[in-house]
């Protein structure tokens, strides 16, 4: 009972945290300039996450190793530290837009200036990470972002044509307004928004914090192959509900207040509250799981003491990279930085950056000294392998396109 | 381990820079070569202004009957004023290719000045929570989005 | 494993290099920066293993590896300040990670100086540091005199580097020329062997190198386990690499010298690693 218990929490948790700042405004984006015709990459990074999650947490449950501990042994420390340089510059400037998202979710619900609250949210996700315990921190988030199916009901209340929906998610066509490298571009946006690498430094860091072992793979799997692709399930309402309110009416999504508002329109005032709370949980829940993998990604390049699990003056260095970049993310948004802006650039670099971390687990996954019977069996090293190809055009088509496209414009 | 990356490291990092800075730069900066440039720049404004416009309008009628509570209103109205000032600023500051460029500058121009009273208009009426002014906003805002539109469909 | 008596082959830089340190207890304490040889006999041996930031500034490219020493000499309260050694006896067991044992552990965590700084300085004056936040309980403080060992067994836990000595690093990428003078490739690996006695591990000997022409890629493993997948990277890597070669030690000539190429005798026999 109890063990049925702790595998229910773990997924409605991979469900519930599963979409942040990058989810919310690709996916709303995306709705309203090109309807559900990119939910075939949503799909696409959805199965991409499990493949790249299932294995890093498997290589983590077995071995011990989180990611950047297996890229430094793998790579050596000079292409580890641009690898290391890389990641963590596109995991700062999510962390900058996760804090961001936050300051515009209270905006919505107070009016007061998110350039005010950005301090308090950066303050208090710091004091999170600095006190709250791990586990505690990783559910009530993951709870709380649950809220977020509000956007699945939302899209059942406004009664659209699920025929013509159906229409546009099965038949992919690019719209007539819109040109190739515009779509292509934002299939790339997407991409990156569903396979964050801040997720798997994160899931593999957590896994080696609640002590995994192989034992646990059973639970481990169950999270990630029925909650991740539960929690993407959110990310297509999101964009469905953007469809039908938006496209036909010629309105681009560039706010997180637009992104709501079908569901104000759909169920009231209700149906807004848990949107705030839902905008609030992903958003700071994805603000402490990127500041954390800061700190794990640092460290485990150095071969520091890092986690929550121990205390924190054994941790002293890892705190103090953890408490850096909360200044760093800070900073950079006071230079009067606008989050969604932010957010649309970080899934773009997330897609750049991916294969620097996407490789290096790939091998390790089959490593049989490591791994022993756990090492990737057929299925794993299928999609493995295929996914290593999607990565890579992805990585390379994404600041091309975004040349072209100036942005996605 | 030694000599690798020494090649591809720092110079391809300078080069990423690069690249992304020369992206921002680009994102703000859109020249009118000709004519066509011209009234490629004028649609994208005006589908711009269409979209804030809508938006505000949407808003307020949810407002009206009772289903957006007013700071999250108040901060969409806010947000869609606040991104129209960029999109006046970016066409106004390129001018007209040809004499005949001109007019349409002039109507785009108007468009957009208007769409921005009438948005602080919807503004001022919401935050002062005078429901017969919302609703002339509403009705304001969606005719000029109908011309906008319309201008729009003409030029592309 | 058996009972302890039969040799094992591991190669030093997939296996060992860049790895991390654990404790008994699982603290983690650093990573392998580089691995100490030492010339004994005929023979090398590798003897310890070098932890910290003198040890990894000298693997990291140009100005970045001088600043990263000179910051470190010039932070170190000794005034002639050495790389951290940890001797090879004080390592229990290697597997995903090289876990040594107690004394190693507490001498290790006295060398952390920003470690120390910092739990002092900064993270020690934050409200709430000092009430316990984790599972684990603190390290308790070593007694003094642990750090310092005498002769014979147990070693020191921790020391300076041997006289005579060499880094790993020191030997990977070193040009290898054939007995005419041709450049055969640079070293990437060794191949080293030593029989795990009990809770010590003896010095391993170095069997053979391996060199290629090609440095990319050749800490990925797959000239140690030639079925490594996935087939599509396995096949990749085996075509970059073909030309990589191992050799017994005994045919080079040139290994102790601190720069300078490799060159093979005439009798030497250079084969594929997967054909060793």
């Amino acid at each position: 009972m109890k063990k049925l218990f702790a595998l229910a929490l773990g997924i409605l948790t991979a469900i519930g945290g599963f979409v942040d700042i990058g989810d919310l405004v690709t996916n709303g984006l995306v709705g309203s300039r090109f309807g559900l015709s990119l939910v075939w990459v949503v799909v696409v990074g959805i199965v991409g996450i499990c493949v790249f999650a299932e294995m890093s947490g498997r290589v983590a449950a077995v071995s011990g190793r989180a990611t950047f501990d297996l890229v430094r042994e793998r790579l050596g420390p000079r292409m580890g530290l641009l690898n290391l340089l890389a990641s963590m510059a596109v995991t700062l400037l999510t962390y900058a837009a996760e804090i961001g998202g936050v300051a515009l979710a209270l905006q919505l619900a107070t009016s007061v200036n998110p350039f005010l609250w950005i301090p308090v949210v950066g303050a208090a996700v710091w004091v999170v990470l600095w006190r709250v315990k791990f586990a505690v921190l990783e559910n009530a988030f993951g709870i709380a972002g649950l809220a977020l199916v509000v956007f699945a009901v939302a899209l059942w209340q406004l009664g659209p044509d699920w025929a013509d929906l159906w229409q546009q998610a099965s038949r992919p066509f690019v719209p007539h307004d819109e040109s190739h490298t515009t779509y292509f571009y934002y299939a790339v946006a997407l991409f990156g928004a569903a396979m964050t690498p801040y997720e798997v430094f994160f899931f593999s860091s957590g896994g080696v914090e609640e002590h995994w072992e192989a034992k646990d793979l059973g639970t481990m799997r169950a999270n990630v192959l029925i909650g991740f692709p539960l929690g993407g399930m959110l990310s297509v309402a999101i964009a469905g509900v953007a469809t039908v309110v938006y496209q036909p009416q010629g309105i681009q999504v560039g706010t997180l207040g637009q992104i709501g508002l079908p569901v104000g329109q759909a169920l009231g005032n209700l149906g807004l509250a848990f949107v705030l709370l839902g905008f609030f949980a992903a958003t700071f829940g994805a603000a402490c799981e990127t500041g954390l993998s800061v700190g794990y990604s640092i460290a485990q390049y150095l071969g520091w003491q890092w986690g929550k699990s121990v205390a924190p003056l054994q941790a002293a260095r890892f705190h103090t990279v953890v408490l850096l970049s909360s200044i760093a993310a800070v900073g950079l948004l006071l230079t009067t930085a606008d989050p969604i802006q932010l957010t649309e650039y970080s899934v773009v670099f997330s897609a750049v950056a991916l294969p620097l971390t996407y490789f290096p687990i790939l091998v390790v996954a089959n490593d049989r000294t490591y791994m022993g019977r756990h090492v990737n069996g057929r299925l794993s090293n299928t999609l493995g392998t295929a996914y290593l190809v999607v990565v890579l055009v992805a990585a390379v088509a994404a600041i091309p396109l975004m040349l072209v496209t100036k942005a996605g414009q | 381990m030694s000599g690798r990356a020494r090649s591809a490291g720092p110079r391809g990092i300078c080069g990423l820079l690069a690249m992304v800075v020369l992206v921002v730069v680009s994102g703000c900066v859109a020249p009118a070569f000709d004519s066509g440039a011209f009234h490629r720049n004028a649609v994208h404004a005006l589908d711009s202004a269409v979209g804030e416009t809508r938006t505000a309008a949407l808003v307020l009628r949810q407002h009206l009957s009772g289903r957006i509570m007013r700071p999250y209103a108040d901060t969409v109205v806010t947000n869609s004023e606040e991104a129209l000032g960029p999109v006046q600023a970016s066409f106004g500051s390129v001018d007209p290719p040809t004499r005949a460029d001109d007019n349409l500058r002039d109507d785009v121009g108007g468009l957009l000045s208007d769409a921005g009273d009438a948005l602080a208009a919807a503004r001022i009426a919401l935050r002062t929570h005078d429901a017969r002014g919302m609703r002339k906003s509403v009705g304001e805002l969606g005719s000029l989005a109908d011309r906008m539109e319309q201008l729009s469909e003409r030029l592309s | 494993m058996s009972a302890g008596a039969r040799t094992e082959t591991h190669d030093v830089v997939l296996r060992l290099l860049d790895h991390q340190l654990v404790a008994p207890d699982g603290a983690l304490l650093g990573n392998v920066d580089d691995v100490e040889l030492v010339e004994h006999g005929t023979r090398w041996l590798v003897t310890g293993l070098m932890v910290g930031p003198a040890a990894l500034s000298q693997r990291m490219p140009g100005r970045l590896g001088d600043w990263l020493y000179a910051v470190w000499r010039r932070l170190h309260p000794a005034e002639h300040p050495t790389p951290v050694v940890v001797p090879i006896e004080h390592v229990v067991r290697f597997d995903s990670a090289v876990h040594v044992d107690e004394p190693a552990a507490h001498a290790l965590t006295l060398t952390f100086g920003l470690e120390l700084w910092l739990r002092e300085h900064v993270v020690g004056r934050l409200p709430g540091a000092r009430e316990a936040g984790g599972e684990k309980p603190s390290r308790r403080p070593v007694e003094p005199g642990a750090e310092k060992g005498r002769e014979g067994l147990p070693p020191a836990p921790t020391r300076a580097p041997l006289d005579g000595a060499l880094g790993l690093s020191a030997l990977i990428g070193r040009q290898v020329r054939d007995a005419h003078g041709e450049p055969q490739g640079r070293v990437t690996e060794l191949r080293c062997a030593g029989r795990p006695r009990g809770e010590r591990q003896e010095p391993l000997r170095v069997e053979s190198v391996v060199y290629s022409r090609r440095l990319l890629a050749s800490e990925l493993g797959y000239s140690a386990d030639r079925q490594q997948g996935p087939a599509l990277v396995r096949r990749v890597v085996r075509t970059w690499q073909h030309r990589d070669r191992l050799v017994d030690v005994a045919q080079l000539e040139g290994l102790g010298d601190v720069d300078g190429e490799l060159r093979l005798r005439d009798s030497a026999r250079p084969r594929h690693p997967h054909d060793a």
